[in-house]
């Protein structure tokens, strides 16, 4: 892969990848540091990235796998980020009812959130998603029903008035 | 209320046209500092190559021992000569991995150095391990755990790092460990785990001479603590290199949804691994026992090669006893695969026999080689012709298959079957320079060729046994498992033999409980059968002076638990009796005892005691709700000369007994502390 076409493959990914990697970790200043971190591995192994046959996966998948390792540091470790990069990323704050959104999913198990965001976000198909993550298409399928129902169930609690009143609404 | 599926959908927009952080140009340059960091790493480790084959020449100016001198390694400006020192130096910590080596994403980030063992390590550095590096063989053993860097929940200490290397006799011996490693991946069951899945081991490229190979594993279930929603695996990614008479086995263990690396921890570990191992061991790594030096060059005429076969001699067999004047089994064709016949590759020395009857026939042949080289050889190029001829004929058709074996130095199974009848089986087994052909077939049904395989492994025992006494003792006896001062090993059980040792406060005879022992007439570890044979248990066989029993039994309402000892002639007989044992094991997934209602269920389970061990144990098969809730589980323990085994019976679950295995082996271990008296280097 050349300069320009890793440029373009930067430009036209990055903020998609950020947004999908902010849905599955909750955190948007670190999916962006995990995202750029993620990129700059991509180039330096940018002859793996030849081969790959889905670069932005490769990217959204070390972003991802980053973020969890960050997590566990600093919640563990208690230890600072790394800040591979550069200084500490802060990006604008995005809108309310998507940091709801965000709080929802956080609240998922990992593989049902992981699944929702690479389908419903990333838009990838199931097969691929089963690809990537490694599991059978069956499993994929039963993660997303899964998990559509319990983010609907989170949502619909949130609201005041909603199902969340239980028997009261009966 | 919207729907939370659009929420996400719109989600995906938000980021679009958010300002980019960074430039792509400022992407690329930190890529090119990874690339730039990655590759001072492997030359770090080139460096220390250059350094400690350089080293030693001042050491042994200096001193005139090149193993004395603890500094052997530390860098001096004055020292400029790199020419190779003949002779190894010693495995030591410096052939393990270092923490700048180790990766999970990058080399020296993730990992922490944690305890360095100067022997096979008490917990299991690998689930697979079937016995520990100096059950192998392994003269020197060292081993180096890693703790993920960004861990510390003592609860899920997972991802794992360990690396063991294993110094052995010679290159041969390790050559046949690095095979009989990868043999574990074929018939591997981690404690608690239902299924296991492995590929193959993929070849690496190492920057020394020798083999580098990696495997990806999973098996499952992960616990219900570590995945309360069962969609996780545990990810066995293995690294394997030999490199002259040394091998390095990395392990990474993790727990996980996937394991999603374009090149694996392990896998790129592999070649920092290999050069790692190299260090120091600059001798050539074909130094091999000379012939008329080590290895017989003749054969015994009492060697008891027909044992183990019928004695009718009725006019309908014939027998020819074994003499080197019977027709070689290559000569007579006896040993050919799809019309192509076996060479003959000469011999210092060799014995054939025959027998048969009108619809089987049984050919064994002991030939010696020049070295263990050439025996070697020998048994790849037998391999070589059945591997080729996967299925010959029509009408029927003959099915064959190569398999590793599980006795003497290196082994190999073949069996061709027929469409329906014709059974054969030929066991290939060598013990240093002596290779042995066993060949037997018969009109049995195809579909039961795995009974004649377990019954022609068992009738070798004697021929395995004398094989092994055809030996000279090795450099290191087999019986040296442990490091300690030198000294005879034991040849009785002392008196006070604490075999009642207990891991907790030790059962009391109380009426309820009923305790026997220590003592030659408790009855311990009782006999029993798996697959039709009785096991080589340590009660097997005859009891004489020379190998004193001592038991220890404890019963109560709850189950059975027995301990026997005993105390071989040599460490050499004692190994024999432990291939017989594992050449039984192996293979036998599931049996019915006589009078049982139910199928037994035989499973193996880690027996990592640091020494020779196995442990294994069946249930009752339970088919809709009926079948016995009950068990027993085994272990047999070598240590030197003597052989524990440990028997737990009761009315138990196979869940139940997956979690008693590691005690079991814990007891074990526990009790080994006190059997190095049988060791020739004590403890």
């Amino acid at each position: 892969m050349e300069a320009q076409e890793f440029d373009e493959l930067y430009a036209a990914s990055f903020r998609r990848i950020t947004g999908q990697v902010y849905a599955m970790i909750g955190n948007l200043d670190e999916a962006t540091e995990c995202v750029q971190e993620a990129f700059a591995r991509a180039w330096a192994h940018r002859r793996k990235l030849d081969k790959a046959e889905y670069p932005e996966a490769w990217v959204r998948t070390t972003a991802y796998r980053l973020a969890v390792s960050r997590w566990r540091r600093t919640k563990l470790a208690k230890r600072p980020v790394d800040r591979a990069v550069g200084a500490p990323t802060v990006v604008p704050g995005i809108d309310e009812s998507h940091v709801a959104l965000v709080a929802a999913l956080r609240q998922l198990p990992e593989a049902q959130r992981q699944a929702l965001v690479l389908h419903h976000i990333a838009d990838l198909p199931i097969h691929q998603i089963a690809a990537e993550i490694g599991v059978p298409e069956g499993t994929i399928k039963a993660r997303l029903s899964r998990g559509r129902t319990a983010l609907a169930a989170l949502l619909t609690d949130e609201t005041p008035g909603g199902l969340a009143g239980g028997m009261s609404h009966v | 209320m919207s729907d939370p599926i659009e929420k996400l959908t719109r989600l995906g927009d938000a980021m679009e046209g958010a300002p980019m952080p960074l430039a792509a140009s400022e992407i690329r340059a930190r890529g090119d500092r990874i690339r730039r960091r990655r590759h001072a790493v492997i030359a770090g480790v080139s460096a220390a190559v250059v350094t400690a084959v350089a080293v030693p020449v001042i050491a042994l100016a200096v001193t005139g021992d090149d193993k004395a001198d603890p500094d052997r390694f530390a860098p001096s400006p004055t020292v400029t000569d790199s020419v190779p020192v003949p002779g190894a130096l010693e495995l030591n910590e410096n052939n393990l991995l270092s923490e700048a080596d180790a990766i999970w994403y990058e080399p020296g980030q993730d990992w922490t150095a944690g305890r360095t063992l100067t022997d096979d390590g008490q917990a299991p550095p690998n689930p697979c391990m079937q016995t520990s590096f100096a059950g192998l063989g392994a003269t020197t053993v060292l081993q180096r755990d890693f703790t993920f860097t960004a861990q510390t929940d003592p609860s899920d200490p997972w991802p794992y790092l360990t690396e063991i290397v294993g110094e052995f006799p010679s290159a041969a011996a390790a050559q046949s460990a690095y095979a009989e490693i990868q043999g574990w991946y074929d018939d591997c069951r981690p404690t608690g785990a239902e299924d296991f899945t492995s590929g193959p081991f993929l070849p690496v490229e190492i920057p020394v001479d020798g083999e580098g190979s990696h495997v990806n594993a999973s098996y499952g279930p992960v616990d219900e603590r570590l995945d309360p929603f069962g969609d996780q695996s545990w990810y066995l990614d293995t690294g394997l290199v030999v490199t002259g008479d040394r091998i390095a086995l990395v392990t990474a263990l993790s727990h996980g949804e996937d394991y999603n690396f374009e090149d694996t921890p392990a896998e790129q570990m592999v070649p920092v691994a290999a050069q790692r191992l190299a260090i120091g061991n600059d001798a050539p790594p074909t130094i091999e026992p000379t012939p008329g030096e080590n290895g017989p060059t003749t054969i015994p005429a009492d060697f008891p090669l027909a044992s183990g076969w019928p004695e009718d001699d009725s006019a309908e067999t014939s027998f020819d006893p074994p003499s080197a004047d019977n027709q070689a089994m290559t000569a007579a064709g006896d040993l050919q695969a799809c019309g192509t016949s076996a060479v003959d590759p000469g011999a210092l020395d060799r014995l054939t026999t025959r027998w048969n009857d009108p619809t089987d026939f049984r050919i064994r042949e002991l030939r010696l080689f020049t070295s263990d080289q050439e025996a070697a050889a020998y048994v790849a190029d037998l391999r070589a012709l059945y591997e080729a001829c996967p299925t010959s004929g029509s009408a029927p058709t003959f099915t064959t298959t190569v398999s590793d074996g599980a006795i003497g130095d290196e082994s190999v199974v073949v069996t061709s079957v027929g469409d329906e009848i014709y059974r054969t089986v030929i066991n290939v087994v060598r013990i240093g320079n002596a290779v042995a052909v066993d060949l037997t077939s018969d009109e049995g049904l195809a579909s039961d060729v795995d009974s004649l395989a377990t019954e022609t492994r068992e009738n070798l025992a004697d021929v395995v046994g004398a094989m092994y006494e055809l030996q000279p003792a090795a450099p290191s006896d087999p019986g040296s498992d442990g490091p300690g001062s030198a000294g005879e090993p034991a040849t009785s059980i002392p008196a006070d033999f604490p075999l009642d040792l207990a891991l907790g406060e030790p059962p009391v005879d109380n009426g309820e409980t009923t305790v026997d022992g220590p003592s030659a007439e408790a009855q311990g570890a009782r006999p029993q059968t798996m697959c039709g044979g009785v096991l080589a248990f340590p009660s097997f066989g005859s009891t004489d002076v020379d190998e004193p029993d001592l038991a220890y039994t404890v019963s109560a309402i709850e189950g059975y638990e027995g301990r026997t000892l005993r105390v071989y002639p040599s460490a050499d007989a004692a190994v024999a009796q432990m291939e017989l044992l594992r050449s039984q094991v192996q293979g036998c997934d599931r049996d019915r005892a006589e009078g049982g209602l139910s199928d037994r269920l035989w499973r193996m389970f880690n027996s990592d005691t640091g020494y020779d061990s196995v442990t294994f144990g069946y249930t009752y098969e339970v088919v809709d709700g009926v079948g016995a809730p009950a068990g027993q589980l085994y272990t047999v323990m070598r240590v030197g000369t003597a052989i524990l085994a440990l028997e737990y019976g009761g009315e138990y679950s196979a869940e139940f007994q997956a979690e008693a295995a590691p005690g079991q082996v814990d007891l074990a271990q526990l009790l080994s502390g006190e059997m190095c008296i049988f060791t020739e280097a004590g403890c």
